[in-house]
C-alpha cells in the first residue's frame, strides 16, 4: 500500500494541505508543539514545580518534551482523522478511491512530522547537554509503533463516527486533554497521590508514556512490557478496521 | 456474465433522511450491525441490465430519475442498498464537474492525484502528461489554481486525463452540457474514435441528439425505475414523446386555470408531423390571454445551437387560424431545404399581434438522415466548372 501511486499521492496531498495557505504553515508542525512545550513548561514546571523522577534526571522541560510529543501525535491524529472523510467529502463521493486511506494518510503525515520534530529537538537537547539518550531515537520506536497504530484504529471509528455524529469532534479535544492529565505527561507517577495511583495505572498510555521516558532519559533498550503496548495498539488498530469496514461504505448516504 | 463488461442486477439505492446535525447514535448502531438503512427515499429500485464489450449505452432521464446515483454505483463510489453491479477491467469515470479537483492545487497538481485515481501513475503518467495537457488546450491556466477555472476549463481537465487512460469503460455523467462548442466536437470526436476501436461507452446525456449518435441502446430512468430499455432510437422518441405530452399537459393545465406564468401568449403544443432529407411539416397552436391574434416565429438550428434559419407569420404575411376561446393554430411546411445530415432542432416562439416581442418558446428536436459526407449544414446549389 504504501508504494502504491494513489495512496503516495494522498499522503502527499496531506502533506501538502499542511503547508498550504498561511505563511507560518511551513513552521506550524514544529511551532505549534513548541508553544504547548512552553506553555507546560511554564505552568507545571515553572508555577506548579512539578518533580521529575530521579531516574530521568532534572530538567522538567526535556522530561516533558519526551512525552508530550508523540502525545500530540496520538491525539492530534485522531482530531484530524475524525473531520478527514468529511473534509474530503468532494473525492470520496466522486470517485472510487478507498476510503480508509483518508484517515490513514492523515495519521501517517501527522505521526512523521511529530516523530521527525522531536527527533531535531532531541538532538538539539543532547547538544545543550541536557540529559537525554540518543539510543532512545531507536528504542522509542516500538512505542510511537504502539501509538500510531492505536491511532490509526481510532482515527478510523472517529472518521466514520463523526460523518453520523456531528458532536463527536467536539468532544474529542476535552477528551484527549483529560487524558493527557492522567498519563504522567506533566508530572511524574511518584507525585500522584497514592489513591488515584491505581486509577492513573489503569490508563495504558500511562504504561506507553512512562516506557518512552524510560527509552529517551533513562537510557533503557527493549523490554517485554513493548510488545504488550505494541499488541494494544495493534489490537486498537484491528477493532478501528472493522468498525471502518461496516460503516464507512455507507457514509455517502450521510455526507 | 459472458463478455458483458458490465452486470447491473436488480440495483436499489435508499438515501436516509437526515438532518443537519447528523444521522445520530442510532443510525451508527445500525449500520455496526450491518443494516443499512431502508426508510427514507428510494434513488433507485430494481434496475436490471448488462453492457457488452464495445457497446454504447445511454441513460436518459428528467433530474432526480437516479442516472448520477446508478453511475456513482457503477464507478465504484456508491454502494447499492440491495443488488449489485459487476465490472470487469478499467473504468474511466467523469462523474461530476471537477470530481477530484482541489481548488487549491493547480490543474497540473491536481492531474497527478486525478489520474492516480484512474490508476494511471508514475512513468506512464508523466509519459502521456503533455498529451492531457495538449488535450486539454487552457493554456497557462495548467499552472494556476482550478479555483480560478471556468466550469469549461475544469471539464476540458477531466476529459483530457480520460483520454489518455483509454479505459475498457468510459462512464461521462452530462460532460457534453459543458465546454465551449468547439470543444464539445473534440470530445464527440474522441469518443466516436474511442468507440471505433471498441471500447465500451456508458453516457448520460439530456441530449437525445448525442445519445442517438453516440450510443446504440439506452435505458430511461424514471423516479428510479427502469421504465424502458432498447434502441437508443426507440428509446429517445419514447422519452421525447414523453416530455411534449408533459409540456403540453402542463401547458393545458396552465391555459385552463389562466395561469400568469403562462403569459400573454403562449406556444401551448408544438408536433413534428413529418420530417425527412426533403423537408418538414409542423403544426402548433397557440394561447392569447386577451384573444387578439397572436404572430408566430419559427426557426431551425443546429442542435448545438448554430441559427439555420428562422421565419414569422408576421414577415410571411400569414395569419394562424383562430380556433375558438383564445387558441390558434398554426401549420408551416419546409420543403426541398437542403439540411444536411445531423441533428437540428425547430423552435416555434409566441409573438405579439404586432409580431415585435416574443413571449414563449417550444422546442422539437429531429434528425435529418443521410449519408452526405458534404460540409456544413446545408447543400448549395452549385456546379463545378
Amino acid at each position: 500500500m504504501i508504494r502504491n501511486p494513489l495512496f503516495r499521492a494522498l499522503v502527499e496531498r496531506e502533506l501538502g494541505n499542511r503547508f498550504l495557505g498561511g505563511a507560518l504553515s511551513p513552521v506550524w508542525w514544529l511551532a505549534q508543539p513548541l508553544l504547548t512545550l512552553g506553555v507546560y513548561a511554564l505552568v507545571f514546571g515553572l508555577f506548579m514545580r512539578s518533580p521529575v523522577p530521579a531516574r530521568y534526571g532534572d530538567s522538567f522541560v526535556v522530561y516533558l518534551a519526551v512525552g508530550l510529543w508523540p502525545w500530540l501525535a496520538f491525539a492530534e491524529s485522531v482530531t484530524r482523522s475524525s473531520t478527514s472523510l468529511i473534509a474530503q467529502s468532494a473525492l470520496i463521493t466522486r470517485t472510487a478511491l478507498p476510503r480508509a486511506w483518508v484517515p490513514l494518510s492523515v495519521v501517517l503525515v501527522t505521526f512523521t512530522l511529530h516523530w521527525l520534530a522531536l527527533s531535531v529537538i532531541v538532538l538539539l537537547f543532547k547538544a545543550l547537554g541536557y540529559p537525554v539518550h540518543l539510543s532512545g531515537v531507536l528504542f522509542s520506536l516500538p512505542m510511537w509503533a504502539a501509538l500510531l497504530a492505536a491511532a490509526i484504529g481510532l482515527g478510523w471509528m472517529a472518521a466514520c463516527a463523526q460523518v453520523l455524529v456531528r458532536d463527536l469532534e467536539g468532544m474529542l479535544g476535552p477528551l484527549f486533554m483529560l487524558l493527557s492529565f492522567v498519563c504522567g505527561i506533566q508530572y511524574g507517577l511518584d507525585s500522584v497521590p497514592p489513591a488515584w495511583r491505581d486509577v492513573v495505572l489503569a490508563n495504558p498510555f500511562t504504561h506507553v508514556i512512562a516506557r518512552l521516558h524510560d527509552t529517551y532519559l533513562a537510557g533503557t533498550g527493549l523490554s517485554w512490557p513493548d510488545l504488550w503496548l505494541l499488541g494494544g495498539g495493534l489490537l486498537l488498530a484491528a477493532l478501528g478496521y472493522a468498525f471502518f469496514r461496516r460503516v464507512a461504505p455507507h457514509v455517502d448516504d450521510y455526507l | 456474465m459472458s463478455d458483458a463488461l458490465l452486470a447491473v442486477r436488480g440495483v436499489g439505492k435508499v438515501f436516509p433522511r437526515i438532518g443537519r446535525r447528523g444521522a445520530g447514535v442510532a443510525a451508527l448502531a445500525r449500520l455496526l450491525v450491518a443494516k443499512p438503512a431502508s426508510e427514507g427515499f428510494v434513488a433507485l429500485d430494481g434496475i436490471d441490465f448488462s453492457v457488452q464489450r464495445g457497446e454504447s449505452l445511454a441513460l436518459v432521464g428528467e433530474n432526480g430519475a437516479g442516472k448520477s446515483t446508478l453511475l456513482k454505483i457503477i464507478a465504484g463510489v456508491l454502494q447499492p442498498t440491495s443488488g449489485r453491479a459487476d465490472r470487469l477491467g478499467s473504468v474511466g469515470a467523469l462523474l461530476e464537474l471537477g470530481a477530484g479537483f482541489h481548488p487549491e492545487y493547480t490543474g497540473r497538481e491536481n492531474l497527478k492525484l486525478a489520474a492516480a485515481l484512474q490508476g494511471l501513475s508514475g512513468h506512464a503518467f508523466a509519459a502521456r502528461l503533455d498529451d492531457i495537457i495538449a488535450f486539454a488546450d487552457i493554456g497557462a491556466h495548467i499552472d494556476a489554481p482550478i479555483k480560478t477555472y471556468s466550469s469549461g476549463m475544469i471539464v476540458r481537465l477531466g476529459f483530457a486525463l480520460v483520454t489518455a487512460l483509454k479505459p475498457d469503460l468510459l462512464i461521462t455523467d452530462e460532460v457534453l452540457a459543458v465546454g465551449d462548442e468547439s470543444f464539445q466536437n473534440k470530445c464527440i470526436a474522441w469518443m466516436e474514435r474511442y468507440l471505433a476501436d471498441g471500447g465500451t461507452l456508458l453516457l448520460v446525456s439530456h441530449s437525445l441528439y448525442h445519445v442517438k449518435k453516440l450510443t446504440r441502446r439506452a435505458v430511461w430512468l424514471d423516479h428510479g425505475r427502469q421504465r424502458m430499455i432498447g434502441a437508443s432510437h426507440d428509446v429517445a422518441v419514447a422519452y421525447q414523446a414523453f416530455h411534449e405530452a408533459k409540456q403540453a399537459s402542463a401547458k393545458a393545465a396552465a391555459v385552463a386555470s389562466a395561469s400568469p406564468a403562462l403569459g400573454h401568449y403562449a406556444v401551448t403544443d408544438l408536433h413534428i408531423e413529418h420530417s425527412d432529407e426533403a423537408g418538414l411539416r409542423a403544426r402548433g397552436r397557440l394561447h392569447s390571454r386577451d384573444g387578439r391574434r397572436p404572430h408566430v416565429a419559427v426557426g431551425i438550428v443546429r442542435i448545438d445551437g448554430t441559427p439555420v434559419y428562422g421565419t414569422t407569420s408576421e414577415i410571411d404575411g400569414a395569419a394562424v387560424a383562430e380556433l375558438g376561446d383564445g387558441a390558434f393554430e398554426f401549420v408551416l411546411a419546409f420543403s426541398d431545404w437542403r439540411l444536411l445530415p445531423g441533428g437540428y432542432r425547430l423552435r416555434a416562439h409566441a409573438l405579439d399581434p404586432e409580431g415585435m416581442r416574443v413571449y414563449d418558446t417550444v422546442e422539437r428536436d429531429f434528425t435529418v438522415g443521410g449519408d452526405s459526407r458534404e460540409l456544413g449544414m446545408v447543400r448549395l446549389p452549385h456546379r463545378w466548372m
